[in-house]
């Protein structure tokens, strides 16, 4: 990988790239410290512009929003008591108790530099795993993608969240909407409704918009007239006292970062999830548990690290496999596919440049963070009183233009809109979003890995598990649905009880 | 909307019915014993199951749940007229965007929400006049995006 170093130098500092990264980081920030909008919606937003560019300006403004943003997220936790990204939800109660008792820098200070460490960890084994599983991965056939895209589904509804028949049922919606469109294999067209504009398949990017930004906009419209009272004491020096909260907690920062990588690179679960366990964990080994919610500094050491390990730990599956490993990085691998890029073992061969010009920008987006983060602080008290009466209206308007600039086609918007209003009325209803986006990105290779696999054993099922990789990749995959049969069972004794 | 979970169970079992009854007429690939219709269809078993589940599951504890609650933005009057402003603005832009043009369209309905959510009129003025501007610039002049020109393509041209 070393060797593609100045190739990836010289792809990532060009003009335009360096003004894209800058301008992505403002927007992510801007994005990620609005309560409402999340990381992920904000790199919906960004495809309709980044679709235009070429693919290292692309991703590294994709790199740098969504570490940006899950940072940003914390800061109106810690200054208003609102989450900005479902990232900072865990940790919300001690952030701002911390600001509560004057300690507001402390708060932020301590969110800065644990996200800025937990960012470079989890690059640190995305630089160091991707390419070892690449060359692993380069050896498997049909069959073994078949099983790797099954268990990546599967682990998907296992930790969508607390309720697995649920996460199961997005998955499928997911999978359903994947096959809408002439079929993989005969080209026959499945579901369209005669309408010609479905015959390649719903639209990626509308779809997106839609059941990110859409969805969001529904779901915060019985607020969006009340005005959150922002917390504006006056700020002292941020950095002072971080050093020694972090150096007090070397344990809760190791223990942050790895868990946040490692819950990113299980596909489906992103930084948010990361967040809650690590938080979850940390309370569980802290010797003063009792302080968690009331303004711990462990706990903001644990899920501030995790949150943002746990983004760049979600691109090992996605670059190495092209199975997302979270939300943000399933639009990454729609936004690849439309520009001709393959995403599997094959690019590490072909596109070492590109590669690693991704690390080098989560490298930048991580250090870049602190300078900028700490301006941000300073100015977000005014950003957080931007009204949402016009933003809401103008982020509808770029929805509606963005869906539209992809294929320079109306139908777009009614995509957009149906996918906004499905995932706003799956999320009433407790249906996890993440495993439906899993299944319209995986839907395609799923099936085309089933049917040729199904095509070759001629109809038999035990050419499934004819490969030995295949067969421990089958039983694995076994082995996590019996796990959420066995809690569906469980729990359904325990609603029998109560 | 909230429907509760032996509703949804129900929704489930019929959308999966649906999507088996179509995927039936579907062709087989030759020489072979299945085809398109397959995958499908393997779907529509998992929805149904996950439907079967939740019914029993419910039905479990007793079915106490009511069948359907309207939720925050159902419930709540005003936010349902926003909701539905909303939707309309797509397809305001869907009908009259390419008569009309993309900058006088998105002009209308960012004055129509922004004042509707509660800005002062003088903002959503304000609003309504730089928005569309400021995004036709992004797209049109910036990413070369074809946004209607409409009514003003008389002017220019």
């Amino acid at each position: 990988m070393i060797e593609a170093l100045p190739q990836a130098l010289a792809l990532i500092f060009t003009p335009q790239t360096i003004l894209v990264g800058i301008g992505a980081a403002l927007f992510g920030l801007f994005v990620g410290a609005l309560p409402g909008l999340s990381a992920t919606m904000a790199v919906a937003l960004l495809v309709p512009v980044s679709f235009f560019l070429d693919p290292v300006s692309a991703l590294t403004a994709v790199v740098m929003t969504t570490a940006m943003a899950i940072y940003a997220g914390d800061i109106p936790a810690a200054l208003m008591r609102i989450p900005g990204t479902p990232a900072s939800a865990a940790y919300v109660a001690d952030a701002y108790a911390l600001t509560k008792q004057g300690k507001a820098e402390l708060a932020l200070g301590i969110c800065l530099i644990a996200s800025a460490i937990g960012g470079l960890f989890g690059t640190l084994v995305l630089i160091l795993l991707a390419p070892w599983l690449a060359e692993v991965a380069l050896r498997f056939s049909g069959v073994e993608y078949f099983w790797l895209v099954a268990l990546g589904l599967s682990c998907a509804v296992l930790v969508a969240g607390p309720d697995p028949l649920k996460g199961a049922v997005g998955l499928f919606v997911g999978l359903f909407i994947a096959t809408i469109g002439q079929d993989v294999t005969s080209g026959y067209p499945r579901f369209t409704a005669g309408i010609p504009n479905l015959l390649s398949g719903v639209s990626f990017i509308p779809a997106m918009v839609g059941m990110f930004a859409i969805a969001e906009i529904l779901r915060n419209l019985p607020t969006i007239r009340t005005a959150a009272e922002v917390q504006t004491q006056k700020l002292g020096s941020i950095l002072r006292g971080t050093g020694a909260v972090l150096r007090r907690h070397p344990v809760n920062l190791v223990r942050g970062n790895v868990i946040g990588t490692a819950i990113g690179i299980l596909p489906g679960a992103g930084a948010d999830i990361a967040a809650w366990i690590s938080y979850a964990v940390g309370k569980r080994f802290s010797k003063a548990p009792e302080r968690y919610g009331q303004g711990s500094e462990e706990g903001l050491v644990d899920a501030g690290a995790a949150n943002n390990a746990a983004i760049a730990g979600a691109w090992v599956p996605a670059l190495v496999f092209g199975i997302p490993g979270d939300s943000v990085t399933a639009i990454v691998i729609g936004l690849l596919l439309l520009k001709g890029i393959q995403p599997g073992p094959d690019i590490f061969l072909m596109n070492p440049g590109q590669i690693g010009a991704v690390f080098l920008a989560f490298v930048l987006a991580n250090l870049v963070m602190i300078p900028i983060g700490l301006i941000a602080i300073r100015l977000c008290a005014k950003v957080l009183v931007v009204p949402r009466p016009v933003l809401t209206p103008l982020i509808l308007l770029f929805c509606m233009v963005g869906s539209f600039a992809i294929d320079n086609d109306p139908f777009a918007l009614v995509i957009m809109a149906v996918m906004g209003v499905l995932a706003w009325m799956m999320e009433e209803n407790g249906i996890p979003i993440a495993p439906t986006i899993l299944g319209i990105v995986l839907g395609d290779p799923f099936e085309k890995h089933f049917m040729t696999t199904m095509m070759k054993g001629d109809g038999s099922l035990a050419y499934f598990v004819s490969r030995p990789i295949a067969a421990v990749l089958a039983v694995i995959t076994a082995l996590v649905w019996l796990a959420m049969l066995w809690a569906l069972v469980r729990g359904k004794g325990r609603a029998a009880v109560t | 909307m909230r429907l509760s979970d032996a509703a949804l169970g129900l929704v489930l079992v019929g959308a999966g019915a649906a999507i088996a009854g179509t995927a039936r007429d579907f062709p087989l690939v030759p020489g072979q014993a299945f085809g398109p219709g397959l995958f499908p269809f393997v779907v529509a078993a998992g929805l149904a199951a996950c439907g079967i589940g939740l019914i029993v599951r419910e039905a479990r504890s007793g079915l106490r749940r009511p069948w359907f609650a309207a939720g925050p933005l159902m419930g709540d009057a005003r936010a349902r007229l926003d909701a539905l402003l909303l939707v309309a603005a797509i397809g305001l832009y869907l009908v009259a965007a390419s008569r009309l043009g993309f900058v006088p369209t998105a002009a209308v309905i960012l004055l129509v929400l922004v004042r509707r959510f509660g800005a002062s009129w003088a903002l959503a003025a304000a609003t309504a006049l730089l928005g569309p501007l400021a995004v036709y610039l992004l797209f049109a002049e910036w990413l070369r995006v074809p946004l209607p020109l409409g009514l003003v393509a008389s002017i220019r041209y």
